[in-house]
């Protein structure tokens, strides 16, 4: 339905991109980084880090972002980690440091079945699914869909079951 | 012995197989699964926002008729609806401005505080029946390996779960009782991609392909399921994870109640296997596990 490959895929340079991030933040002034093909610049400063967005998140979730320390139980155990483009722990870090276009850019949030694997295993005791739902909401509150009803295969419709469907919408529309 | 029995939106059609050879199975046991007398879909996904009141009506009202109709016990065969109402009755339970809000918007309704348990029917026969009394009315032992597949909603999250959500032994020790032998991998509370199968089948296919790629090498002959989403995505939908990885080979999948009707030696017709993946008749017929 949602072309997920239209997105360029997680490669090993966005770890050393979250890494430039993560200095930049601990660095007093603006700074500028850039990933390896100098495409997309992320700038941190009071202007571009967006704080309603973390407030937001925080709010719909209930889970204080801070708590998470970075150590990526959460990116290890994702049974859907083939298909993210970001793992749960870059969306997290995006999300502490108000990156809200990188955040919702990529699919992870989507992708996410909320099956509760990473939120059994993380040693700070945050609720990931709650806020990869909170990163859903924040999109099907402005009223956009990411899965077209209207759009479902005939197959699809004659044999998947019920529940397949109603937690699809539930999940994926607005 | 009666339990008051909340089907789900997928049972009376999709997932026949599921629920008629439960009801049958219950009633070897001496057990009558009273269906509530009226009942709504529970939402099949808890709502994990936490501002999202409205979505928590739906299953907090399935709830309620079953308090009225006089059950203390209500029973869930659907994975996602166990999950589904165990959270919102916990809700109920222990959040108390929610339960206020709630009370108060449900004005035709008497006010609800959580006083019905959810229980999963593998909880109900471990916990009120027992495993010797499911092993007496074993006619036909399961002589195959069959690998058990908890998935997400049985065991996450914690304070849900109907067992350790580690290891949880509660299917293993249904397969044993039915005369089966269980075979041990280590996928059967990975996630099988849920309702991605409607967005993006492809991935699901992915995680279908792990799952059944652990069991098939642990020499399975049968994989047995408690949720009508997880039934789809590994069973009917098989052929994603054979798309995605070419070594599988076709791994027939049951539901447990079903699996509980054969060792009962009850009709073949209550098991509808014509809504499960081709090959499951084949199996049985194979071991002579086949009634008729």
């Amino acid at each position: 339905m949602v072309d997920t490959k239209a997105q360029p895929a997680r490669t090993a340079s966005s770890d050393r991109l979250t890494l430039a991030v993560l200095l930049s933040f601990v660095l007093p002034v603006s700074c500028r980084y850039t990933n390896e093909d100098q495409s997309m610049p992320y700038t941190l400063s009071d202007r571009t880090i967006d704080m309603d967005f973390i407030e937001k998140v925080e709010f719909i979730s209930g889970q204080p972002l801070k708590k998470c320390m970075q150590c990526g139980t959460c990116a290890a155990v994702c049974p859907m980690n083939e298909t993210t483009q970001l793992t749960p722990r870059h969306v997290i870090h995006f999300t502490q440091l108000g990156q809200k276009d990188v955040v919702l850019a990529s699919n992870t949030h989507w992708v996410c079945a909320s099956c509760h694997t990473c939120e059994v295993r993380c040693p700070r005791g945050l609720d990931i699914p709650k806020i990869m739902e909170a990163l859903r909401q924040i999109v099907l509150r402005s009223n956009k869909n990411f899965v077209e009803p209207n759009k479902m295969t005939k197959e699809q419709l004659a044999e998947a079951p019920q529940l397949a469907m109603v937690s699809s919408f539930r999940k994926h529309t607005a | 012995m009666q339990i008051g029995y909340y089907p789900g939106c997928t049972l009376k059609s999709k997932a026949k197989n599921l629920e008629i050879a439960a009801i049958k199975a219950m009633e070897t046991l001496g057990v009558e699964l009273v269906e509530l007398d009226r009942w709504n879909c529970c939402g099949a996904v808890y709502s994990l926002a936490d501002d999202d009141l409205v979505h928590l009506l739906a299953p907090v009202r399935d709830l309620i008729r079953a308090r009225d109709q006089g059950h203390t016990k209500v029973l869930a065969l659907c994975s996602m609806c166990y999950n589904t109402l165990a959270r919102a009755n916990q809700v109920m339970r222990d959040d108390e401005e929610k339960r206020d809000a709630l009370n108060r918007f449900m004005e035709e309704e008497s006010d609800y505080a959580g006083e019905v348990e959810v229980v999963h029917m593998l909880n109900f026969l471990r916990d009120e029946i027992g495993w010797d009394k499911v092993k007496e009315a074993v006619k036909k032992p399961l002589n195959m390996k069959v690998a058990p597949y908890y998935g997400c909603t049985l065991t996450r999250p914690k304070s849900v779960s109907i067992d350790p959500a580690i290891d949880p032994p509660v299917f293993k020790d249904l397969i044993t009782a039915l005369g089966g032998e269980v075979v041990e991998y280590g996928d059967s509370e990975v996630c099988c991609g849920s309702y991605q199968i409607i967005a993006d089948a492809q991935s699901a296919g992915k995680t279908t392909a792990v799952i059944l790629n652990s069991a098939e090498k642990k020499g399975a002959e049968a994989l047995a399921l408690s949720c009508p989403l997880c039934e789809y995505n590994l069973g009917r939908k098989q052929n994603l994870a054979i798309e995605a990885n070419p070594a599988l080979k076709p791994l027939p999948t049951y539901y447990f109640t079903q699996l509980m009707a054969v060792a009962f030696g009850l009709p073949d017709d209550i098991n509808h296997f014509e809504l499960n993946m081709p090959g499951t008749v084949e199996l049985l017929k194979e071991k002579g596990l086949l009634a008729s």
